[in-house]
């Protein structure tokens, strides 16, 4: 056995060698206990097709028609998990692909790294809004005392309000520590239904405001339906808000689909962003704009980049100054849709 | 038993306050009984304790049950009251600050009868507990004890 051979055996990480095409020759003990198959079982076939669910399975054929790696796919497992995984473009004499598998281990950093998390999230959910409710509703008691002056009232506004405004901010952080650990349900998802069902939220909550969101028809993803609905959410709120600007919101909504993937456009004629800050966009609690702007907690967008990513997908934006800004939303596209096209 | 109590299980003296205030405000005149932990609120409904001597068959119109507290948790306290058959029937409402997915799962899986997360605006809750009181207090017909 070479020393490469032996490393591949005694690897802790679950790594299978695929050939060019997709067929696995090899597997290491580590990958066959976590799949609990024998080597034979995994050996000569695409395995990929029967080990994994159906959407990371093709997520694995997209990747190998593309020739593109995967990297930390998070794995819905059959049997166990949660699983991470990577697919790796062998270029050596032979082409061929590195799958690998990680299990998550229950003391590794990340893992204590996530029960925190929990433990954050239901803290903030429990314990910090209830401050906040003494604060509001003890100056709305004071408010309506008649004890406090005119300028009095007008702090007493300023407290209600900040109260409110943490309020919002403790609703962002959760979503955002929800995005992040909550395990998804994938499926396919109608992206069109979920958009102009966002759209009429944001026109129900505006009832005043002239909008025109423009949806292309039958645009179909593979993803979690609720949290896709709150990252397109985000995305159309944000578009929403920066369009103040204007006597009218005017945003368009298109996609495209190919190799397994949907490309999604976000198109608004708002007021735009510096592109020299392209990168902070989705950095939580980063605001390129002002309140008087329509700037919200700052959360928005790192909860539409985290659903995004969770997703195995990418979300980035490009804007003029004052001509409008284009969010673009890669996310896997509904399987079998690739199948149609000729 | 026509013009029964509320019992408001809360350990936060500020939300008890501020629940018997919005109370107040939502023109509602029950009787608003409030006990600071799951052991005690228990001891109320089941007349022991410190309750001992409260006439047992006398319960409240309707329990409002915050989910984290000392001793006995609000899950444990919504066990007990569908685990006998005296207190079984007895409308609970969920009334806690989370909206956590796995709180409101497990509540309704012991048979909560409804959850309302408190609203942390004041008008919006005192709206809530207007609510509250039309629904259980005046349209909702309730077992008749027997």
């Amino acid at each position: 056995m070479s020393l490469y051979q032996e490393a591949f055996a005694q690897a802790k990480a679950g790594l299978a060698l695929l050939a060019d095409g997709g067929e696995w020759q090899a597997a290491n003990p580590a990958l066959c206990r976590l799949l609990g198959r024998q080597p034979d079982e995994l050996c000569g076939v695409r395995a990929h097709e029967t080990v994994f669910d159906a959407g990371t399975a093709g997520r694995i054929e997209a990747a190998l028609a593309r020739g593109e790696g995967l990297a930390d796919l998070e794995v819905d497992a059959r049997r166990n998990g949660p699983w991470r995984l990577s697919l790796a473009r062998l270029r050596g004499p032979t082409r061929g692909w590195l799958l690998q598998l990680d299990a998550e281990d229950d003391d590794s950093a990340r893992a204590v790294a996530a029960r925190m998390l929990e433990h954050l999230s239901y803290g903030i959910s429990h314990d910090l809004r209830a401050p906040l409710r003494g604060i509001a509703g003890f100056a709305a008691r004071l408010d309506d005392s008649g004890a406090v002056s005119e300028a009095g009232k007008g702090d007493l506004a300023r407290i209600r309000a900040a109260a409110a405004r943490a309020e919002r901010l403790a609703d962002g952080l959760l979503e955002l520590l929800r995005a992040a650990r909550q395990p998804l349900r994938r499926g396919p998802v109608d992206v069109s239904l979920l958009f102009e069902w966002v759209a009429g939220d944001l026109q129900d909550a505006n009832p005043g405001r002239a909008a025109r969101i423009q949806v292309m028809p039958a645009l179909l993803a593979h993803g979690d339906e609720h949290w896709l609905k709150t990252l397109f959410g985000h995305v159309l709120d944000n578009a929403w808000k920066f369009s103040a600007i204007r006597d009218c919101v005017e945003i368009r909504v298109e996609g495209t689909a190919s190799d397994g993937r949907l490309l999604l456009e976000v198109h608004d004629t708002g007021c735009g962003f510096d592109m020299r800050y392209a990168d902070k966009l989705f950095l939580p609690f980063q605001r390129l704009h002002g309140s008087e702007q329509g700037g919200g907690n700052g959360l928005g967008l790192s909860i539409a980049h985290q659903i995004a990513e969770r997703h195995g997908g990418r979300i980035w934006g490009t804007s003029r100054a004052g001509e409008g800004s284009t969010f673009f939303i890669e996310l896997p596209a509904a399987a079998g849709l690739e199948l149609d096209e000729p | 038993m026509t013009r029964s109590e509320i019992l408001l299980i809360e350990d936060n003296p500020d939300d008890a306050e501020l629940t018997r205030i919005a109370f107040d405000e939502a023109g509602i005149d029950r009787q608003l009984v409030v006990v600071r932990d799951g052991a005690e609120a228990l001891d109320y409904l089941f007349a022991r304790g410190r309750h001992d001597g409260r006439d047992a068959s006398q319960l409240p119109a309707i329990v409002l049950l915050d989910l984290n507290l000392p001793k006995i948790d609000g899950r444990e306290v919504l066990q007990a009251i569908r685990g006998d058959a005296r207190t079984r029937a007895l409308p609970v409402v969920v009334l806690t600050t989370s909206d956590e997915p796995f709180d409101v799962e497990a509540t309704y899986a012991l048979g909560v009868n409804s959850y309302i997360r408190k609203p942390v605006d004041f008008d919006q809750f005192v709206g809530v507990v207007k609510q509250i009181g039309l629904y259980w207090l005046v349209l909702n017909q309730p077992r008749v004890a027997g």
